[in-house]
Parts: structure tokens; sequence; C-alpha cells
């Protein structure tokens, strides 16, 4: 019978995603905060939250922390090195980024994974989550761009007077750095705590160290209480977002074989409703999306939702595999958990 | 000669005719089609015992009556008590609710509402459960109390896109399941919700395999022995259909691999959707089958409807799995009491590209307000596909079968030209 | 009576002569730090400019003649390049942005003696060639380390700075407060007897031993240098140096010695603590409190959306 044949294709298809993305994540954790102590350096151009703070582990840098060093040169210096020095990076970016696309932010980034961690544990403790009404969801979509947009214009208003406009004090220089919970998460990993302070020195080094230790008391609960609760307001995502129409990796949906029951808008994190009530477009890597593929593993129509890299399907949704993951495969009288 | 006489009581005689009714159909199905089913004996000795004798099935155990489908099974599953479909397909009761409702409603309500009437039940629910579906079977919930039944009614939305319906749904279902727990007395726990969908999403994964029989181009069921299983599992016990349809699955695998046809080569292949066909009213698939065609998949909620979707749950929690417990009785629904249809028509079509159907028999029951409204759309979203479709009217009455095998073999036939004209 | 001037004038006249032998007169690299005024286009690069400096911090003056020295330079790619000098300048073009390491070296005899001159400084280039660094800006290298690097094969004596132990939060430079380790080669091996002069603008003077394992370790200063009000975040400059004497004879440029005095000096300079503008007990109390109040905000929500407890009948066991 073709229907018990192994092929690779049937297993990929029939894998329990969860345990999958929970040993990926484990491991891209491990090379990019501990990476640097073995000697592994992916570069300072990486699509994921890499910290710099984090001294000899890093395995890498974040962009974002890039580009605001990048664009805080005067407009003169900007037009020389300055200049093709911020084209390379973003170039380099580009690159990385088209590999996973949002896959960066659903596999790989350690704010994510820690996210995905403190998330296990609420689920643990039977403690229920918390979900955004509508309406309040449209909203918040907004306030990633918000702050790309400052990132990248304080930098230069620091080095120019744009609009005749005073210079901004140096201590605006790495504005997201400040607010970033990566900064003061990702170096506790490796036993330095010392990024958790409020800095006296000037006014702005106040008010931006302060707004830090806020949001990353904010970042703690809210990843607690609401699945991936930062990721609503990363500007990482809007950077990527932007680019993300010619990466490799993509989620397709065939929408004559939707049912629209749903079933995939409740497994996914960001509660992106256009991938359950969709059924035209082709393309559903949304602005929210992480790429985290929670979706295709819970569809159970056969063929709707496929992850595809570079035209080729890898991860489809499958009635089997649908019935494998939720355990429903087997006729048990007592179903001891 | 002394002959002892005794006069039927009303229940007998309504036992006597509805056990005519079932066996009339039983015999059809058993004997006017070629290579039956060893497996279906099962279930034709499941109706004939239920329907025909009258023998109680679920002694012991709470029966909780529905009225429609989107009383979540699960939930009665976990807590312990036998969930009993009451949509009645029963001539005889049809007749008996005639006087209670008024002369254009749609036969399956007054059928139920005339069986309440009689209070004629080898199962008899101890309490049932009403949503708000359709006018006629939210306004039967108070007449069905006035018989003296225990009737709760369980508020469902007439939309499903909005934040505020399904919320309200969710809602719906929570205060369904504490007034159940608290009429059973037992508390509704992770571990048995759990066991319950596992249960009963195992039981849609069988369907799901028998289905997949019928997309080949040898048949080997027939589209009325489908019904009749899928029928079995409004009143049957979980356990012994489940094993039933094991059975069944493993004697089509063998049938597969034969190569047996329960149809002809040139057999058109049906998508029947519309007004549910209940036992013993299978009278529109009994004369599509007999006049050479054959269905091989359905869009009807007394059917393929109850098991193509599956519950999904991200955690494995109480407060996750009630809530998607309860978007899967809503949002994949595609009854037509909802405002928008789209999800339908796309359903329709998806069936008959996935089944190669050749032609769709939308049936509603006159009297059917929604079914009825919504045969402008479904025909014309048909025509733009090229999808040939007939619509018929019918109900519960036995008068109407001349009318109705012409209109049905006429179909056909045009079916079997279109074909000969493509070849 | 006359004893005791005697004694006073020769405690006094000691002073004298000590003084200048506690501060010493050093040799060392400097910058020439330009006014970044120029860099219109940016198109030719900028070369970077030093000079030798001898004195003390406080009091110094630029040799005006460069003759018998020679600068190594070791760019980020660990190449070496030497150059002759003349004149009081000294001046390179950088190509690639990162750390450039700069090896001064004068040799000169006197009294029978080969003084040997040694002096390192570590600069910084913001800008380089984009032409030649094209694949540097592409590899976007994170782990440019400047410490800890080897001695080059070049010099026979030589201090190496190693990591410093910080406590603060900032990695890239030096802070007073942090501990500031080195480590003293000589012809490859590395000497456990050899004290660090460590001086500083403010005039913090001291002398350091090695410990067992031959790292020389010390604690930048903190308080002594003025407190300005103004500026929080200002910077100082230290000098750390380390003399060996070898009895070897030889001739350099016809001139007999009969031993060899090495001197090496690097210049460094620290800023302020960022411990003395910041507060981590407030960084924690801030961000636990925040944590606080939205959990119980949280807490409160629910339990007011939720029914009362006799309503429900569930159970998460």
């Amino acid at each position: 019978m073709t229907k018990n044949k192994f092929t690779l294709r049937r297993a990929i298809n029939n894998m329990n995603l969860v345990r999958f993305r929970f040993w990926f994540q484990i491991v891209a954790f491990v090379l990019i905060v501990y990476g640097g102590y073995v000697g592994l350096d992916l570069g300072d151009k990486l699509p994921t939250f890499a910290c710099v703070y984090n001294g000899e582990g890093t395995g890498g840098k974040c962009y974002a922390g890039m580009l605001q060093h990048d664009l805080k040169h005067p407009i003169d210096m900007f037009m020389g090195y300055a200049g093709y020095a911020f084209l390379i990076s973003l170039g380099m970016f580009m690159v990385w980024f088209w590999i996973l696309n949002k896959g960066w932010c659903g596999f790989v980034c350690p704010l994510g994974t820690m996210q995905d961690w403190l998330t296990i544990l609420r689920e643990k403790t039977k403690i229920r989550y918390s979900e955004y009404s509508w309406a309040n969801r449209g909203k918040i979509k907004s306030i990633k761009y918000i702050l790309l947009i400052l990132l990248l214009l304080l930098p230069v208003m620091i080095a120019n007077s744009v609009f005749g406009l005073p210079k901004l004090p140096n201590g605006l220089s790495m504005p997201f750095c400040d607010i970033c919970p990566g900064r003061m998460m990702i170096p506790a990993f490796t036993g330095h705590f010392n990024q958790f302070y409020i800095d006296f020195s000037s006014k702005t080094d106040l008010v931006m160290t302060t707004l830090g230790m806020i949001i990353v008391g904010l970042f703690l609960v809210g990843s607690f209480v609401k699945k991936r609760f930062f990721c609503y307001f990363c500007p990482m995502a809007a950077l990527q977002h932007i680019f993300s129409k010619p990466a490799l990796l993509k989620l397709y949906k065939d929408g004559a074989k939707c049912t629209k029951c749903g079933d995939c808008y409740r497994a996914c994190d960001m509660d992106i409703l256009e991938i359950a009530d969709d059924v035209t477009s082709k393309n559903l890597v949304t602005e929210d999306c992480t790429l985290c593929l929670k979706c295709v593993a819970a569809c159970p129509e056969e063929g709707c939702l496929e992850a595809n890299f570079a035209g080729l399907s890898i991860f489809e949704s499958t009635k089997e595999g649908f019935i494998l993951r939720m355990a429903m495969d087997q006729h048990k009288e007592n179903h001891a958990h | 000669m002394h002959t002892e006489h005794s006069i039927e009581t009303s229940a007998e005689r309504q036992n006597r005719h509805k056990a005519m009714e079932a066996i009339s159909v039983l015999n059809a199905l058993k004997e006017d089609f070629k290579s039956p089913i060893h497996s279906m004996g099962y279930f034709y000795d499941l109706f004939e015992k239920v329907y025909c004798r009258h023998e109680p099935l679920h002694e012991g155990k709470a029966k909780i009556g529905t009225m429609c489908i989107q009383i979540p099974s699960e939930i009665i599953y976990a807590l312990d008590a036998v969930p009993i479909r009451l949509c009645n397909g029963f001539y005889t009761d049809d007749e008996i609710g005639s006087d209670l409702l008024p002369q254009k409603s749609c036969p399956l309500v007054k059928a139920t509402v005339g069986w309440f009437a009689s209070d004629n039940f080898s199962d008899k629910p101890d309490i049932t459960f009403s949503p708000t579906t359709c006018d006629q079977k939210t306004k039967a919930g108070t007449i069905i109390e006035s018989f003296g039944h225990t009737v709760i009614d369980v508020g469902f939305p007439r939309t499903k896109e909005s934040e505020e319906s399904r919320h309200y749904w969710r809602e719906s279902v929570k205060s369904f399941a504490v007034k159940l727990s608290k009429f059973q007395g037992k508390k509704l726990t992770r571990s048995n919700l759990e066991s319950a969908i596992k249960k009963v999403g195992y039981a849609q994964s069988l369907y799901h395999k028998l289905t997949e029989f019928r997309k080949n181009k040898a048949v080997p069921i027939l589209g009325v022995d489908m019904f009749l299983v899928t029928n079995a599992f409004f009143f049957d016990k979980i356990d012994a259909w489940i094993g039933a349809v094991e059975k069944l699955v493993a004697e089509l695998e063998q049938r597969v691999s034969e190569g047996v046809n329960v149809a002809g080569k040139a057999s058109p292949r049906i998508v029947y959707t519309g007004s549910p066909p209940i036992f013993p009213n299978y009278k529109i698939p009994l004369i599509i089958e007999q006049s050479d065609a054959i269905i091989v998949a359905d869009e009807t909620c007394s059917s393929n409807r109850m098991f193509n979707d599956m519950v999904a749950v991200d955690e494995w929690n109480l407060y996750d799995m009630i809530d998607s417990v309860s978007d899967k009785y809503l949002k994949a629904c595609t009854c037509p009491i909802f405002t928008q249809n789209d999800d339908r028509i796309r359903r329709i079509i998806q069936l008959v590209r996935s089944y190669s159907a050749d032609g769709v028999i939308y049936q509603a029951f006159a009297g059917c307000q929604v079914y009825e409204m919504e045969q402008r759309s479904v025909l014309a979203a048909m025509e733009r596909e090229g999808i040939p479709t007939l619509y018929i009217e019918s109900d519960y009455s036995p008068s109407q079968h001349g009318q109705l095998t012409t209109r049905v073999e006429a179909f056909i036939e045009s079916l079997k030209n279109r074909k000969r004209m493509k070849r | 009576m006359k004893q005791i001037i005697i004694a006073i004038f020769l405690i006094i006249s000691l002073g004298f002569v000590s003084f200048p032998l506690l501060a010493d007169d050093s040799l060392w690299l400097d910058e020439v730090k330009k006014k970044s005024c120029c860099t219109v286009g940016g198109k030719k690069l900028e070369a970077k400019e030093f000079q030798i400096k001898k004195g003390t911090l406080a009091d110094n003056e630029k040799i005006r003649d460069l003759k018998d020295a020679k600068i190594y330079i070791r760019n980020t790619d660990n190449q070496i390049t030497e150059q002759n000098l003349s004149g009081e300048k000294i001046s390179f073009v950088p190509e690639y942005k990162g750390n450039y390491h700069l090896f001064f070296e004068q040799k000169r005899v006197q009294d029978e003696v080969l003084q040997v001159n040694f002096s390192s400084l570590r600069i910084y280039n913001k800008e380089g060639n984009i032409s030649k660094s094209l694949l540097k800006e592409i590899r976007g290298k994170t782990n440019d380390s400047h410490y800890g690097l080897e001695p080059i094969a070049q010099w026979p004596f030589q201090i190496i700075m190693e990591r410093p132990i910080r406590r603060h939060h900032i990695n890239c430079c030096l802070y007073s407060g942090d501990i500031a380790p080195f480590k003293i080669y000589y012809q490859g091996e590395l000497q456990k007897n050899i004290p660090l002069r460590v001086s500083t603008e403010s005039g913090w003077n001291n002398d350091v031993k090695p410990d067992e394992e031959g790292v020389v370790s010390f604690e930048i200063p903190r308080s002594t240098y003025t407190s300005s009000e103004n500026e929080k975040k200002h910077s100082e400059k230290m000098i750390v140096e380390a003399t060996y004497e070898v009895n070897t004879s030889g001739t350099y440029e016809g001139q007999p010695y009969r031993s060899v005095v090495y001197v090496m000096s690097m210049p460094l300079s620290f800023g302020a603590s960022p411990l003395e503008y910041e507060s981590r007990v407030l960084g924690f109390a801030t961000a636990i409190g925040v944590m606080l109040i939205f959990s119980l905000g949280l807490y409160y929500n629910r339990r007011r959306k939720r029914k009362t407890p006799k309503e429900i009948y569930f159970d998460e066991e």
C-alpha cells in the first residue's frame, strides 16, 4: 500500500513541529549567546537580536545596533566612506535576511526564544493566556514602525541639524539599544547583570535608561501572559517586513482548500487573523508573522498551508500529520497525561 | 373461538409504522445493490435494533439530547454522558408534528416535535439542549418544553466573521458546559475533556479514511451506506461505532485492492448537498444510486459536516481546550443559517474538484427557508464554475416518489451525455 | 644645632634629588588629534599623525629629532610594516577601519649603555579606504580584540595589556575602578620580577610588582582627580612603564656598549567609572517594580472578569 510507504516528504510532513522548533531554538540560542567563547563570529549584520553588550560570548551582532551606528555621521562624511559602509551593511543584512525571511524571528532570535520559554512556563502552571481584542491589535501594529523611524532618525539628528532643529545630545546615540530588552536579558545568560542600571550623568541618559528598565519589566511580565508579547513592538520586525517580498522562505496558502476552521489562528502566537480568514492571497507572511510554522502544523486540510523554500515545498499541512500531532490516531480508553 | 384481542395503543402503532419505514429502507440497502459490504451488517443490525425493535442502547447513562450539530459532543462525552442527536427522519412523526406546527414548516422539525409530542423514545433524553440555529428549531424549543421535557436554549450567533459573534459563542459553550456539569453533578476536568477530544478526533479520522476511498475511480462503498454509517453516530455507543468503522475501513481497503466498484463504469459521480437526509428519509439518495449514479461526497450536517473539521488545540489545558472546541463548531460551520455563505460555496467547489464529481444535487426540504434561499447564490456559483447542478425540493411524504425519480433520472442522463460528449 | 641644620639641608637636597627620580622622564607616543573640519567628500584619506613626547604627563615636550628611531605598525590583519623616521612627525595612512597598534623604537648609546626606548600605542581608525576594505565590511567581524595579543617578534622586551576586569557594563575602554592586568615579556618569555611603574596625569605614581603568575595588575585609581561637576564623563591620561637592564656588550653604529637598558612605555587613557553615575539598585528596583505593578494589574483585571467561583465547574487538574 502506498499509504504506508516511508518517504522523506511524509516523514517531514508528519513531524512534531513544536518539538523540532524547541530544539532548533535552543541550538540557535547557544550559538548566538555563547558562540563567541568558541570563536564563532557570524558578523555584525545579523537580522536577529544578538547583543553586542554580551561581550566575549556573543556570536554576532544585531543589525539594529549597526544601523544606528552607521547613521550617526554628519552628512558630508556620509557621502564618503560612511555612506558606502552603510550600503554594504544594508546589503549584507538583506542577504542574511533573505535566507530565512521572517523565520529569523521564529526560529533563531534569542529574545523570541526567551519569550517562548516563558510561555512554556506559563503553560505548565496552567495560567490562562491573555489576548488582545481585535481593535487593540490593530492599534498597536503601528508602534513598531514608529520605533523603527525613531531608530533611524535619532542617530541622524545627533550628527546633523535636520530642518534647522538643534542637534540632539549624544546620550541618544544608540536610542534603540537603550530601550531594547535584549541588552539587559541576553548578557544575563552569560552571568553579567551589569546592564541593569540607571544612568544619572545627564538628563537624556536618565530618561533613556529608565525607559529601558521599564521596558524590560514589561517584557518579562508581558511575555509571561501573552505569547510573543514583544514581537508586536519590535522594530527589527518592521525593518524585515520591508524587505520580505523577495525572500526565499515563504508561507503559501491555497485558499480554495481552506475551510476557515480557524485552527491556524488558534495556533498562531501572534494572533494573525489573516492566516485563517484570508482565502484569496497566496503569500501569507504578514507584518507580524514570525514564520514559526505552527499554523502549518495545526492545519487539518491536505495541502492548504505550506512552507516553501525557493519554490520547493518543504513542509506541508496534511491530514495524517494533523492527526498524528494532535495524538488522535489511537483509540485509548484512558489517556493519562 | 375466543381470540385475545387487544387494541393497539397509539405508541405501539407509531412504533409499528416507524419500523415499517425503517425496514423498507434497510431492505433496499441490503438487496438492491451489487457487491454488498460484509461489515455493513453491523450497521444494518444496529438500525434494525433501534428503529424496528426499539431496543434501548444506553441503559444507565445520562442521555443528552441535542437538537442540532453545533452542541459540542466532546463536552458531553467528557462529562460521562451520551449525546443523542434528535434530528428525526420519520414520516410517522412528521404527521404527528404537522398538527402542532404551521403547514409550511420544515419536515425535519415537524418530525422532531412530533416525536417529543408522542413521548415514545427507546432512549429518552434526560435533558435537551437546543442551539438557536434556524428559526424553526429555535421556536421548537419552547413547544417541546410545553410537552413536559427539559429543554435548555444555547445561544448561537447568526454571523461568524466578527469578533463579537465568536466571543458570544465561546461564552455560550462555557455556560452550556456549566449547566451540563451541574446537571450531571460532575466536573469538567482537563483529563476527561482531553480524552473526549481525542476520542471524537479519532472517530473523525476514521471517517476521513473512509472518504478517501471514495476519491478512487472504482468507488468501493455506496453513498447511502456512508449516510447510514454517519447517521449511526447520532445515537450509537462511540466505542462500538469506532470498532465497527475500523472493520469497515479494513474491508474497504481489501475491496480497493480487488478493484471492487459498487457503481457502473460510466456512473456519474455526484456531490450531494442541502438539507440533511436522516434515516429513514433516504428517498433521494436511494433514487440517485438506483439510477446508476454514485454519491461520492456530500455536504450535509448529518454526514460529512459532523466529521470533517477536527478540533485543534494549542495548549492542552482547560482554558484552551474549551475555546478550541467552541471555535471548531462555529468557524468551520457551513450551515446556511449564517448570513454569508461563501464558505459553503467554496466547500462544495472543493469537494467537486477533489472527488472528481460530475454534478451536484442540491436538495432542500420544502419549508426549509434557509436552504431554499441559498439556492440562488449556490446555483449561480456552480454555473460560474461550470458544474451541472440539480435543485430539488422534497419533504417526508411518500407521495412524491414518481416526480422525484423522473427529475433525478433526467439529470443523471444529462450527466452521462456530457461525459460521453467529452470523450 | 649645626647638625640639625645640616640634616635638614641634606633632607631637602635629597628631596630635590629624589623628586626627579620619583617623577622620571618618560618617553611615549602621542597622537596629534586634528580638528575634524576638513573631511569634505572624504575621497582622500586622512593620514594619522603622531609625535614623541618626553617628560612627565604634567610637564612634557615634543622631541624634535627622530632620526634614530623606527616605527612598526600592526594593522587589523596582524601584518606588521616598518617605517624609518625623520623629523619630528610620524604619519601613516590607515586603510582599514579598526584597531591599529603602533610600536615606536629608538636606540641610542650613552655612556657605554645602549638605551633602547620602546613605546606602543593603540589607535582606533573610524574610516578606512572603502575599496580596500570591502571584504572586511561585508564580513563584519565583531571580535576585533585589542587585548592579550602576542608580542611582536621584532621587539625583545614588551609590555602586553590583557583584558581588564570590570564590574560595570561598558566593554570598550578603560575606566577608573577597573583592574588592568599586564604581562611583561623578554625574548618572548614572561618575566615575573619586573615591576611596573604607573603614573597618571593627576600625579598618582606607583610601582606595582607582578604576582606569582607574572601578571602585574592594579586598580585604576578613582578619586585622585579633581572632580569636575559639569562633565561626569571626562578622561585622563596614564603611562605604564617598565625598565629592564641586561649585561651584554656589543657595538651599535660604531659605538661600543657594555649593557643594554630597555625601557618600554605604554600610554593609556581612562575615564571616570560608570559606577559613579549609575545606579544598579535603582535599575533593578525599577524593573521589578514595573513587573509587580503589571502583574497585579493583570491579576485584578482577570479576577474582575471572571464569574464568581461557585458558578465555575471546571478543574485544571
